[in-house]
């Protein structure tokens, strides 16, 4: 789908990166659960203190020991729109509504994804919104999200 | 008394509440987010006005019809419909990917239907001294139990690293202390957003992990799931493969069937435990997570036999082993059944052909996978420019119906971000979630046991069964030290 640009990491950067973004982590919570009283406080502070010593060995296996030189490949216009996918669908049904945001999700990224066919774009997107509809709402009787214009 | 039960559960009416069941429960069950709990839970207020037997026959049957109906969506879409399929995916996926997804749902029926048919004989037979030895277990006990569960999964899974394992497992813990505290009720890392006051959720961090980071993996990747549109393999074939693995059959079976017994572990919990003990002993471990067929049979075999040992403690002492249990102990209690000894005496006919009903809710599940299977495997020869939106639609809907709460579906999007990263550099995403299925119990055991021994860790090694858990822990630990030295030797 997104086979044309694509960016190269080592896999050894790309691991240590991950580890120190897990050690931040911990040692955040590692410093906020001390403010915490005795028995709330001991299995978090246990599981800080592990993540921090484990990823200490695990960053000096990364760094110093042997690497399979591979690469982690990422694609930047799939990630961009992979993100795009996730906010738009959140922020369409935010402000119109679910079902008309999952139409017009379904519809738009069916299209900008490469599958060219108007009339089956819009009979699936016109099938599978009326599918959801029934099942969650009318069968289920799940209530959808509020949205700003009350669709 | 067995046999009129027997009789009962073949009356027409039984028969097509068995069949209706479990066509719901598969249905049901491979939608991810809806599964068995919700089902029942909605199917509940339709059953006043049946008999007894066939109220709780339907309700039995959308139970297993559900465990089983998840690993189909999980084969098919990595996206697995319940969590009692989350381990299914992880071999499941790849048969699909290499056009087995015709053997691989086959696998899974045979191997569920195996392992559901034994797991009601356990129920049948072994119900109360079952029931007696889960009582032996009290909070240290099972807070061994729990931590013995995640440090032999974490030191087993990955055989490249111990530590991608153990970093997994403690950064999941971490997550799972967010919220209440079990045992005091003071808030934790809430960082005073309310939606964090009650932790992460489990259902839209399993859809996060498995569905939203596979959406991910297929925008990158485009074309079909299924590499090889023409060869869609067979069902019958899938049937007969089940049966080359009698070894993690057998002990699946049994690991899912214990575990069911004890109530609080659940059916998130044995599916991963079957896997990670399959692939521990197998003679192609390495095959594992790359499409394995033994992948798929002890997960599978593993759950179904939970459903129904699960109604084992439901059944006898009135403790659910499953939240779906929990409804089904509701409907019995509304049917005028009360659980205890009496079930099996005085109610023993109603019992009886509830259990048998079980039993044929379990052909039903071969049926209705053979008439109907090769329609669902279609799923994996459409353009996933199709599949996407429909996927991450099913995501938002699924991480969002339980609770009808925005924020799971945003946490659904922020494992799913977490999963994409951990499947990239192959850190194993079962040792994350184990934590968010079992911390607070685990917690909980811990500070409880405590209590009860007035601050004395002594309570830890006291019982001959925490001595037990206390050295298979201790084995657990020496387990890569074991592996090092085997290598050696080797050399």
């Amino acid at each position: 789908m997104f086979g044309g640009i694509s960016v190269e990491f080592s896999r050894k950067k790309f691991e240590a990166l991950f580890l120190v973004l897990i050690a931040g982590w911990a040692a955040l919570f590692l410093r906020i659960s001390s403010d915490y009283a005795e028995i709330s406080r001991l299995i978090p502070r246990i599981a800080c203190a592990a993540t921090l010593a484990l990823v200490a060995v695990r960053l000096a296996q990364v760094l110093f020991g042997g690497t399979d030189g591979k690469k982690v490949t990422v694609s930047p216009k799939a990630a961009w729109f992979a993100l795009a996918l996730f906010v738009g669908y959140i922020g369409g049904t935010y402000v119109v509504g679910f079902l008309p945001a999952t139409a017009a999700f379904v519809a738009l990224v069916m299209w900008f994804s490469g599958y060219r066919r108007p009339l089956l774009v819009v009979g699936i997107t016109a099938g599978y919104t009326a599918l959801m509809y029934i099942l969650f709402v009318q069968v289920f009787s799940v209530s959808l999200p509020d949205s700003l214009l009350g669709l | 008394m067995i046999l009129k039960g027997i009789i009962n559960a073949f009356m027409p009416g039984n028969l097509l509440m068995a069949l209706l069941g479990t066509t719901l429960g598969i249905v049901m069950g491979a939608l991810p987010g809806i599964g068995s709990t919700m089902t029942m839970a909605l199917l509940l207020p339709f059953t006043f006005w049946m008999s007894p037997a066939a109220a709780l026959i339907l309700l039995g049957s959308v139970y297993c019809g559900a465990t089983y109906g998840g690993s189909i969506s999980a084969i098919l879409l990595n996206t697995p419909g319940t969590p009692a399929s989350s381990a299914t995916a992880f071999d499941g996926y790849p048969l699909a990917q290499k056009g087995k997804g015709m053997n691989a749902i086959g696998i899974s029926a045979m191997a569920s239907f195996i392992g559901g048919t034994a797991g009601l004989l356990f129920l049948l037979f072994l119900a109360p001294p079952l029931a007696d030895i889960s009582l032996l277990f009290g909070p240290a006990e099972f807070f061994l139990l729990t931590l013995f569960t995640f440090l032999i999964i974490s030191v087993t899974i990955l055989k490249e690293s111990v530590f991608k394992g153990l970093i997994a497992l403690s950064a999941g813990m971490i997550l799972a202390t967010i919220g209440y505290d079990p045992v005091s009720g003071n808030v934790r890392f809430s960082f005073d957003i309310s939606y964090l006051e009650d932790g992460i959720q489990l259902l839209p961090a399993i859809i996060g992990l498995f569905a939203v980071s596979e959406v991910f993996s297929l925008i990158e990747k485009g074309g079909t799931i299924s590499s090889t549109p023409d060869a869609q393999g067979s069902i019958w074939q899938g049937f007969a493969d089940t049966f080359k693995y009698p070894r993690t059959l057998t002990e699946s079976t049994l690991i899912g069937s214990g575990i069911g017994a004890l109530p609080g572990i659940g059916v998130s919990a044995a599916n991963i435990i079957a896997y990670v003990v399959a692939k521990s002993h197998s003679s192609h471990a390495s095959d594992f997570g790359t499409g394995a067929e033994e992948g798929v049979v002890a997960p599978e075999a593993s759950n179904n036999a939970v459903t129904c040992t699960s109604l084992i403690p439901a059944l006898t002492l009135g403790i659910p082993g499953s939240s779906s249990a929990a409804v089904l102990l509701g409907a019995l209690m509304i049917h005028g059944l009360i659980p205890g000894a009496g079930l099996f005496t005085e109610s023993g006919e109603v019992t009886y052909t509830f259990i048998f009903g079980l039993g044929i809710s379990n052909f039903c599940m071969l049926l209705v996978t053979v008439l109907f299977a090769r329609l669902l495997v279609k799923i994996t020869v459409v353009n996933v420019s199709v599949l996407t939106p429909i996927i991450t639609s099913l995501c938002f809907i699924g991480a969002y119906s339980l609770r009808t709460s925005m924020g799971d579906v945003i946490v659904a999007c922020v494992f799913g971000v977490v999963g994409y990263v951990m499947r990239r550099l192959r850190y194993p995403i079962i040792c994350l979630l184990l934590p968010l299925i079992l911390g607070s119990m685990m917690e909980r055991g811990f500070h409880q046991a405590l209590m009860i021994s007035g601050g004395s860790y002594g309570i830890f090694v006291q019982s001959p069964i925490s001595k037990v858990i206390a050295c298979m822990i201790v084995l657990s630990l020496l387990w890569p030290v074991f592996g090092w030295l085997r290598q050696r030797a080797a050399k």
